[in-house]
């Protein structure tokens, strides 16, 4: 058993943290009031490779695996939790579903660019009526010649109105239901019938861009069929679970700052004539915070370790998913209370913790969903089939 | 206009020092090593960026140069993700135990074992030692000219010049080649290396062979006093001209000096103590 990173991603973590130092600090709370990121803090991303983390260097990714992956969502999440959420859909989600499902063609065509910033990828299955209840899906894509011909609409879609290269989830045969009726589509914002409808104003990480998409007679080649005909829900799922590693890698990202800040200024502020960090109840706070920091480091890594050693995942990616983005609300959580009214002034980075990291109790399978996903894995075991 | 310059050959020298920000002073007053991060010294970094700099408008090959045990390999990996095109440790048990001098005298030694070597550049101090005279120690090893603490360095045919900034001016120096130039700590920001280009790094396998002069090498080698040619007289220990007394914390506390009084009295005593210092 070695619990040491190697030194390319020790390398790796100075590297990008150093580049969110330089980069996403003195912008951070820019990109939460303006709502957008500036275009060349993407550019600069882009120059240093983040946009492609984890792929194979022969689709110009960076081969740094999923523990990579990680490594980068806690850095960039720790200094700004829109910009992770941008490049969490980009890579986590959007882009992941090709490089998992797509054909050898489709790979060479699409993540070159993606790798190198120069097109945003996303991932669209949620609508009105199907969130966690995805397999519930309305929008239709049927076939005509070489193409298919998609209409509906999906909702809360991260990257929605920025993406170039959208992931979509269509019901190709509605008498077969989740299993074998649902297709996942490589969709171009470019192609006719494609539009953005509303961008939505969030609580947390406003300065990722969520939003509504609109498919009316939108036509997508037959070609950009992803993955097997009938199988999306399997790509969605297959795609979700790695999502999902690096979401709780961010929530450790955002825990970990809110300690660090925490301490901070529990030595700096003067209680009574003595520093914060002398009362007993800011001392069990920190102790906890601390503690579920530390727990949730191992899960995250050991999980990024089971991706990229070819390992089954399923089970510790939603455990992964909901512990870490509970554990990162209770860091919030416990931060404000620390840093008192100050917690809460607009500016401060721990009062947008707090709101930025809500939304990760919510997003790529809500905290109940992972945790059915892991109910169903404890019950398998011991013989027993749940109903979901 | 630039004028291209061809087929340059530059060595940066760079050391490994520990991170002085993750180095703690323990309740005895010793420096708790063991859990201290190794980085690359700063201002070599800044060296480095210089000759990346000259490398994105000339023909200009890098070498980086460490002076070091198997872990400083770190600091010649980050080099070459950065964009060094090769790498060279030296590494003899007579290294072991040197000062500046000693140092300086080694690194002359591989300088001039990797041949056709047109400027040295080094940082102009370490975090660590701090002696500031490495650069000059090479340069007075190989009898090359040197500037000290330059930046913006610009190459002309045979020449290369620098930007010195004094206290209250500063002036660009010119040299002929070869030469010697140490970079100051903040006299640029260095680069961050790509996320391929670390990944890239780690998978060059140390080679201990030397091909001086020849292209296509292993792009990371260890030499040993024997490959370069270096007298075990002059090196190390036994090649040292300083002796470490001992090491002592700075008296932080007889730093300040609280001035009381109405601000019209503050303000005449302290200019009373400028001047009694001949500081205006």
């Amino acid at each position: 058993m070695d619990f040491t990173f190697s030194k390319e991603h020790q390398m790796l973590r100075r590297t990008v943290r150093e580049f969110a130092r330089r980069h996403l600090a003195p912008l951070a709370r820019q990109i939460d009031e303006q709502e957008q990121i500036p275009r060349q803090v993407l550019a600069a991303a882009a120059r240093l490779g983040l946009f492609g983390v984890p792929f194979p260097q022969r689709y110009d990714g960076a081969d740094a695996g999923e523990i990579g992956m990680c490594i980068v969502a806690e850095e960039i999440a720790g200094v700004c939790s829109s910009t992770m959420a941008t490049l969490g859909a980009h890579l986590g989600i959007g882009a992941m579903a090709i490089y998992l499902d797509g054909v050898e063609e489709q790979k060479e065509r699409y993540l070159p660019a993606l790798c190198r910033g120069e097109k945003l990828a996303a991932f669209a299955l949620t609508e009105a009526q199907a969130g966690s209840d995805a397999a519930r899906i309305h929008t239709r894509a049927e076939r005509d010649g070489d193409h298919f011909v998609l209409n509906g609409s999906k909702i809360w879609i991260t990257n929605g109105s920025i993406a170039d290269v959208i992931v979509m989830f269509a019901v190709t045969d509605p008498a077969l239901g989740a299993r074998g009726g649902v297709t996942a589509f490589i969709v171009e914002a470019s192609y006719p019938g494609f539009r953005v409808g509303s961008v939505d104003d969030k609580m947390g990480i406003r300065g990722s861009a969520t939003a509504e998409l609109i498919l009316e007679d939108c036509r997508v080649p037959a070609a950009n069929v992803l993955g097997q005909h009938g199988a999306g829900f399997l790509t969605a799922m297959k795609t979700l679970d790695v999502g999902r590693v690096t979401i709780g890698a961010a929530a450790l990202g955002a825990a970990q700052a809110a300690l660090e800040q925490s301490v901070l200024y529990a030595v700096e502020r003067q209680y009574a004539g003595a520093p914060l960090a002398h009362q007993q109840w800011v001392q069990l706070a920190i102790a906890d915070m601390a503690a579920e920091v530390e727990a949730l480091r191992s899960l995250v890594y050991r999980t990024a370790w089971l991706v990229d050693t070819q390992q089954p995942f399923t089970r510790e990616a939603a455990i992964v998913k909901y512990f870490g983005s509970e554990v990162g609300s209770r860091c919030l959580e416990r931060a404000v209370q620390i840093h008192g009214n100050l917690g809460l002034q607009h500016g401060v980075p721990i009062e947008r913790g707090y709101r930025d990291g809500r939304i990760s109790e919510i997003f790529e399978g809500t905290n109940e969903i992972t945790r059915i996903v892991v109910a169903s894995d404890v019950f398998r075991r011991a013989g027993v089939r749940i109903s979901p | 206009m630039t004028v291209r310059v061809d087929n340059m050959r530059i060595v940066v020298c760079i050391k490994q020092v520990l991170d002085p920000a993750t180095l703690r002073v323990t309740s005895r007053g010793a420096l708790a090593i063991e859990e201290a991060t190794r980085i690359a010294n700063a201002a070599d970094l800044c060296a480095l960026e210089e000759a990346l700099a000259l490398k994105d408008k000339h023909k200009v090959e890098i070498v980086a140069l460490t002076l070091g045990a198997a872990a400083a390999d770190d600091v010649l990996r980050l080099a070459l993700a950065m964009g060094a095109d090769r790498a060279v440790r030296l590494h003899d048990a007579s290294f072991m135990f040197g000062d500046a001098h000693a140092a300086g005298y080694a690194l002359a030694r591989a300088v001039t074992a990797i041949g056709a070597v047109d400027l040295v550049l080094a940082g102009a101090r370490s975090l660590d030692s701090a002696s500031g005279v490495v650069g000059a120690e090479i340069a007075s090893t190989v009898g090359w000219p040197l500037i000290t603490s330059g930046r913006r360095i610009a190459l002309a045919g045979r020449r290369a010049s620098a930007v010195q900034t004094f206290e209250d001016s500063s002036q660009r120096t010119t040299t002929g080649l070869p030469a010697v130039i140490t970079v100051a700590a903040d006299s640029n920001q260095p680069r961050l290396p790509t996320v391929a280009d670390i990944m890239t790094a780690y998978r060059q396998a140390p080679s201990p062979l030397l091909f001086a002069g020849e292209t296509g090498q292993a792009r990371l080698q260890v030499l040993s006093a024997e490959d370069i040619v270096a007298d075990r007289e002059r090196s190390g220990a036994a090649g040292a001209r300083t002796v470490q007394r001992r090491t002592f914390p700075e008296d932080a506390a007889a730093k300040g000096d609280v001035l009381s009084g109405t601000p019209a009295e503050s303000a005449a005593l302290l200019t009373q103590r400028l001047r009694r210092r001949g500081y205006v």
